[in-house]
């Protein structure tokens, strides 16, 4: 086996054969290759202005990688990680047998820039992810929207799906200059429900908002990187309390790259609080964590890694007696540097069904997915 | 009130030792109480401008239920704890309560720097004279003037930091620049020469930011469920700016925010160090460890309702010392005490009730009991 | 000569194998072989050499594709430094450092095992043996050579890549050369 890759034999798989396999978020990441999808007037400006709003720091990271990612998956052809479909395909889709991989393209949104740019922009993201999407079967995508003009945002869903049933999700970011729930964006939840798609968040790669807290800037990649579940902290109560789930009521959410062991403590902290401020929000039908365990996916990374082994079971065990075995979907964050391998960062000891769930079935139920082609073939 | 929330009982119906209430609230009623305490300059400020309240952003809306319970709210219209009988008879005098510590918090963090030390120390010596001089189971927090002057912030410790009954430096959580950053350092050298603990609490003006890194929470329900993100935030950087290590003997509580949050943010934190260790290098063994040492969480709110499910929570932050027994009076919270007293087990609740406040705070051993009533 | 030598025990008793020439591996390279199924990256670091298992105790990856550097230190904030004498070598995913003389892990450096085990990769015996020296072991079966059919390859250090394939041309030993000798039982560190 050529050293290129990593040796994925037999003994590696233990416990997962014959389970198939869906990588909820990869991250293509390919500037010049979007730009040119950019009608002339808005390459011009990306050439005389750039991206205005891309703070500087987030070029700084880890034993400064460029835009975060792991270090060997360099293309042979140059460019930067998640600028090739093909060694993409390699070294992720037929290194680990997936059957399918969502791209989440966040590298191209920014806010702070004009509307129209923004809107051209996601335009330009979504024809880019067009090319892998040829590239290989195997690949599924979201559909960039700036979420802030809701009718733009609304034909780009439109004509993304004319395009390809294979955009199978919109995708907002989280860093929004507005909270999640926040009625101006429900043309797009109207739109996205009406068609069966979920809306997912994920943290943009370039948000001017990037390095926000609810306190301010933080200082170290540590706290930002650390800070994901935050963001389905903030996301969470804005969704239920504006009425979101009441006004569309099949509207499914996946939140992207935030884990998912805060979701238990947050059910109890969203019914305790609502038990004493309901009259607050007379219109809201349900219980809050209802709405939670109802309309949230959750994907597994980033990883836990909790003190000790047993605990990764006891903190799943309690996920899924509060009702949300169905709602974990793996996901590599391929090509960045925190990315899991499935053989390396499924728990050995979960049920074989827990394991199935989590690695495709969970994933195939939300998206519509069919397993029964592919090398895994359940 | 709905009736599905649980009755008020006093803590010393479902535990019979000792207890220590961490997390008292005192509200100035007006600032007519402080007029005896300012400086002839800013009695004229206040009367010419009949003012009467700070400008701040006030965490309890005045009727909200959760910014008092009914049991709590005095009939005649004054407002909730903003008197000494009134802690006296519905927290001190209840049984079992040997020391309260008072959090007043008086939004004066941010704005004009003279008048909010004109402010703070009039707030300071109010609590002295009228409640810690009157009343020998209270202890206080020092109530601090804006941050915007640092300076002044560590000289209003440093002025009554030594009174005996001043245990803790209230710092809102919602500071708007937080809190491990280097220009508070100032603040802490303070807080450490005076061997208070750093208080962490539910408020402040956030210096008007957004208490959320996607803009303003529409309503006050969303605020009060997502704030969990904003201690979140504060924890990981002192943590991370090595705060721990600039002052290894600091002591941080984190007030009013529950503690379930905790170890899963704590594994976040550990697991991420791991890797990115040098670029903090300061922090020599994991995060968990360091908060293990460091920071306690005080019970209220509890937020999770029953106990096998609280017992994991509390087995996962591996320690029994991290938390503290906290009424939040006068607020109310829908929580039932049996609860973690039950998930704690028979040998940890003396703890919980006292002896981590007693331990945390350097509280005297009682002096006197109060008679139940 | 009239016949070919025989070719030389895989095995040998003390678990050691010739697996390149030294001048395979110049200063600031590093060659990853694979020896039994197992990859081992062999670095020469200012003029030193390591033997570090290709594998991540963490998730598993390619260790030996990781960036190498100086150990970075702080007793407060403020006060950061650089350890240039103790090399770590880095994974190119998480970014775990590893002590490249020892295999040790870095991340708890505070608390001493066994009260924090933290995983460390598998360290190996590099020695340099001279041609001479290394026939006779190798006639004796004190010493095993690597299969030639074996992957070897080079790391590029800016794509962190590997660049191969390097055909390990070790046998038969030049009596003139100098040689990388792997010693394979297991070597966890003893030592903190």
């Amino acid at each position: 086996m050529p050293l290129e890759s990593a040796t994925i034999d037999v003994a590696s798989r233990q416990g997962l054969e014959g389970l198939a396999i869906v990588d909820c978020d990869v991250h293509p990441d390919a500037n010049a290759d979007v730009v040119r999808h950019l009608p002339e007037r808005w390459r011009q400006y990306v050439e005389l202005t750039g991206f205005r709003g891309w703070p500087t720091e987030t070029m700084i990271r880890l034993t400064n990688r460029p835009m975060a990612n792991r270090l060997d998956t360099t293309p042979p052809g140059g460019g930067i990680a998640g600028s090739d479909p093909d060694f993409a395909r390699e070294q992720l889709l037929d290194e680990y047998g997936l059957s399918y991989a969502i791209l989440n393209n966040i590298s191209l949104c920014s806010g702070g820039m004009p509307g129209e740019f923004e809107v051209e922009l996601a335009r330009a993201t979504n024809d880019y992810n067009e090319t892998w999407l040829e590239a290989d079967p195997r690949w599924l995508s979201s559909i960039n929207v700036y979420a802030l003009n809701p009718g733009a945002s609304v034909r780009e869903v439109e004509r993304c799906r004319m395009k390809s049933d294979r955009f199978v999700q919109v995708l907002l970011d989280t860093h929004l200059e507005r909270p999640a729930g926040n009625p101006v964006y429900w043309p797009v939840f109207e739109a996205a429900e009406a068609l069966g798609l979920p809306v997912a968040f994920h943290i943009t790669g370039r948000s001017k908002h990037g390095k926000s807290s609810g306190v301010g800037p933080v200082t170290y990649y540590y706290e930002q990187r650390t800070s994901l579940d935050i963001l389905g902290q903030t996301v969470v109560p804005s969704l239920i309390f504006e009425g979101t789930f009441d006004r569309f009521p099949k509207l499914k959410v996946a939140l992207i790259e935030m884990d998912w062991t805060w979701v238990v403590p947050m059910a109890w902290r969203l019914d305790a609080t609502w038990r004493v401020l309901r009259d607050e929000v007379p219109d809201l039908q349900r219980k809050p964590s209802e709405y939670l365990r109802d309309h949230f996916w959750f994907s597994t990374q980033p990883n836990l890694e909790p003190e000790r082994p047993e605990q990764f079971y006891e903190a799943y065990d309690q996920f899924v007696r509060a009702g949300f075995g169905d709602r974990l979907m793996f996901a590599t964050d391929y090509p960045h540097w925190d990315m899991d391998s499935p053989f390396e960062s499924t728990p050995r000891d979960l049920p074989r069904e827990s394991k199935q769930r989590i690695l495709s079935g969970n994933a195939a139920a939300l998206y519509g997915l069919d397993l029964s082609a592919g090398e895994n073939a359940l | 009130m709905s009736p599905t929330l649980h009755p008020l009982r006093a803590p010393s119906e479902l535990w019979d030792g000792p207890i220590v209430d961490v997390d008292v609230h005192v509200e100035v009623p007006g600032v007519e109480v402080l007029r005896p305490y300012l400086a002839p300059v800013w009695r004229q400020y206040v009367d010419e401008r009949g003012w009467s309240q700070p400008f701040g952003t006030f965490p309890y809306p005045r009727n909200s239920p959760a910014s008092a319970r009914p049991e709590w709210r005095p009939d005649d219209g004054r407002a909730p704890a903003s008197e000494l009988s009134l802690i006296q008879e519905h927290i001190l005098d209840r049984g079992g309560v040997e020391h309260a510590i008072l959090n007043c918090l008086f939004p004066i963090d941010s704005g004009p720097p003279d008048l909010s030390v004109a402010l703070a120390r009039a707030v300071n010596d109010w609590l002295v004279a009228e409640w810690l001089d009157a009343d020998p189971r209270l202890r206080a927090s020092i109530v601090l003037p804006a941050r915007n002057d640092p300076a002044a912030v560590a000289a209003e410790i440093d002025r009554v930091g030594g009174h005996p009954g001043f245990v803790q430096a209230l710092l809102p959580v919602r500071s708007g620049m937080l809190y491990g950053k280097r220009l508070y350092w100032p603040v802490f050298e303070a807080i450490e020469r005076n061997d208070l603990v750093a208080g962490i609490h539910w408020g402040g003006s956030n210096e008007g930011l957004p208490p959320t890194p996607s803009g303003w929470p529409t309503r006050y329900i969303e605020e009060y469920v997502s704030e969990i993100q904003v201690f979140e935030s504060q924890l990981i950087n002192m943590v991370a700016e090595g705060l721990f290590q600039k002052f290894p003997a600091l002591r941080v509580s984190m007030l009013e925010i529950g503690f379930t949050w905790v170890p899963m943010w704590l594994w976040d934190m550990d697991r991420n160090w791991k890797g990115i260790r040098r670029e903090v290098p300061w922090i020599s063994r994991p995060p968990f460890q360091i908060v293990r040492d460091h920071v306690r969480f005080s019970t209220a709110p509890l937020d999770a309702d029953r106990s096998e499910e609280l017992e994991h929570v509390l087995r996962w932050l591996g320690s029994d010392d991290m938390v503290l027994y906290a009424s939040d009076y006068p607020h109310m919270h829908d929580d039932d005490l049996t609860v973690i007293l039950e998930a704690m087990g028979e040998e940890s609740r003396a703890k919980l009730m006292a002896d981590n406040a007693r331990a945390w705070y350097r509280l005297d051993p009682a002096e006197t009991m109060a008679d139940g009533d | 000569m009239a016949t070919e030598p025989d070719p030389p025990r895989k095995r040998s008793r003390q678990g050691r194998v010739v697996v390149a020439r030294v001048s395979d591996i110049p200063e600031n390279s590093r060659l990853i072989v694979t020896v039994r199924g197992r990859e081992i990256g062999i670095f020469n670091v200012a003029g030193k050499l390591y033997a570090i298992g290709n594998r991540c105790p963490h998730r598993g990856g390619d260790l030996c594709k990781g960036d190498i550097i100086g150990r970075v230190y702080a007793e407060r904030p403020g006060e950061v430094a650089l350890d240039p004498t103790m090399k770590f070598i880095t994974c190119p995913w998480h970014g775990w450092e590893f002590d490249i003389e020892t295999g040790q892990s870095w991340y708890d450096p505070a608390s001493p095992p066994p009260a924090t085990p933290s995983p460390d990769a598998r360290h190996f015996g590099v020695e340099v043996a001279n041609g001479a020296d290394l026939e006779a072991q190798l006639a004796e079966g004190q010493v095993g050579v690597v299969d030639e059919r074996a992957q070897a390859a080079y790391v590029d250090p800016t794509t962190h890549r590997v660049r191969g394939p390097f055909q390990a041309d070790v046998f038969p030993v030049d009596r003139d050369d100098e040689y990388v000798v792997l010693t394979l039982r297991s070597a966890r560190a003893t030592q903190r």
